[in-house]
């Protein structure tokens, strides 16, 4: 199982939904970050917990698109965690679900 | 050749929350420069010396008003308030730097004071708002689920801002302000536009938001509205209190995508928690509408300011 840890693997600050939107964006954290690992690895754990907060943009253009990406499986290969700010993992997961639904 | 010089002079208090009508009279007195005409130079001259205190939300819009004279063409100069706080808010924005036309575009201020000037046309940095984070973080009069919540949707306001104010015109200037003038005082936080305050598209895509507002039986809206029948909606469309309100509670059309424009339905949510010590003042046109956990807005209508001010206000820390 791999570990993104999105505070020290991509930024502390993540920004809004797409690239041209400007700096760490969802776009950008799904494209360069996500998807390669979900290319080499069955299980991607996705950790929200040191980053300073997500916009719901972000947070949809990561979780929302990447299960319209993928479809079912992503409930079982990308999966949210927040140990001390458990209802980031929960806003994640919703917004996975949300995707699904779509 | 001789050039002309206009006076603004700015004094008391500017404060939306304790005196709306006294304060958008005296920002009003920006919209009173004409348009420039000729090669002759001509000043605006900022009178600020007998102001005693002013808002976040009030700083903001001067600093806006003095770019937006600056870029017609005015030399602006002016003075500095003699007291605090008032003077020290001014200091701390270097609004010096503002009327000589060396403030910088990003994030400046001191410590307990950043102020964002950006323009639309540019690309967003989270850090434009990093300054709120902050700020929440050393209080211990809210949750940490409560400033993450208020973090994300002020941020999803400067989005809306930079996408939306200036639609359909050239990009314009927007600023992002947050202050906490010491640990156990008021914080605020503001977003400030001079742009097309609510646009024609909002004021279109109303007509389905009340729709469903209706059909999902949230008979506060109607009540509040005071409008009985579905025909007559459209003349309260035409409303600036009509148009803010809705967008405050996030109606949306059945085709909008879900995640879009969630920034002041956001803020509400929050502020509107039992548990939430804040306040949220959204001003443009010539209403505004304030939230806060205890009561829903009254229509109102007060002379028109130009552009959209957003604004959360969190009271001095009750632990201190």
């Amino acid at each position: 199982m791999h570990v993104i840890d999105i505070a020290r693997d991509f930024s502390p600050t993540p920004g809004g939904r797409y690239r041209h939107d400007g700096v760490w964006s969802g776009e950008q954290f799904r494209e360069d970050i996500l998807l390669p690992a979900l290319a080499q690895h069955e299980k991607v754990v996705v950790d929200l917990d040191d980053a300073v907060g997500f916009t719901t943009s972000f947070l949809d253009e990561v979780f929302g698109a990447i299960a319209r990406q993928l479809g079912k499986s992503v409930l079982e290969r990308v999966i949210p965690r927040a140990a001390r700010r458990p209802r980031r993992a929960e806003k994640a997961r919703q917004y996975l679900e949300r995707g699904l639904s779509k | 050749m001789r050039g002309s010089r206009f006076t603004i002079r700015m004094a008391g208090i500017l404060d939306f929350g304790f005196a709306e009508l006294e304060t958008r009279m005296k920002l009003s007195r920006f919209e009173g420069i004409p348009l420039r005409q000729g090669n002759r130079r001509q000043t605006v001259y900022v009178r600020l010396d007998e102001l005693q205190y002013v808002d976040a939300s009030s700083l903001l819009y001067i600093v806006a008003q003095v770019d937006r004279l600056s870029a017609l063409g005015y030399q602006v100069l002016g003075n500095y308030p003699k007291r605090n706080p008032a003077r020290w808010m001014f200091n701390e924005a270097d609004f010096r730097g503002h009327m000589q036309g060396r403030a910088g575009v990003g994030v400046t201020g001191g410590n307990r004071l950043k102020i964002t000037r950006k323009s639309s046309g540019d690309q967003l940095n989270p850090e434009d708002w990093l300054a709120l984070h902050q700020f929440l973080a050393t209080r211990g009069d809210i949750t940490e689920d409560q400033q993450e919540a208020l973090y994300q949707a002020f941020g999803e306001c400067v989005e809306n801002v930079r996408q939306h104010a200036f639609v359909g015109r050239a990009p314009g200037m927007w600023y992002a302000v947050a202050v906490s003038p010491h640990p156990s005082g008021p914080c605020q936080a503001a977003v400030v536009d001079l742009g097309v305050g609510v646009p024609g598209s909002v004021r279109k895509t109303n007509t389905d938001r009340v729709k469903d507002a209706y059909a999902e039986g949230l008979a506060f809206v109607a009540r509040i509205l005071g409008v009985e029948e579905l025909g007559k909606l459209a003349d309260r469309l035409r409303d600036d209190w009509t148009c803010l309100f809705l967008a405050c509670h996030g109606k949306r059309t059945r085709t909008a995508d879900e995640e879009r424009g969630t920034g002041l339905s956001g803020l509400r949510e929050v502020v509107s928690d039992p548990a939430s010590v804040s306040t949220l003042r959204v001003m443009s046109g010539n209403a505004s509408v304030a939230w806060a956990r205890t009561a829903e807005p009254k229509p109102n209508r007060w002379p028109r300011l130009r552009g959209t001010i957003v604004c959360l206000e969190l009271p001095p820390d009750a632990r201190d």
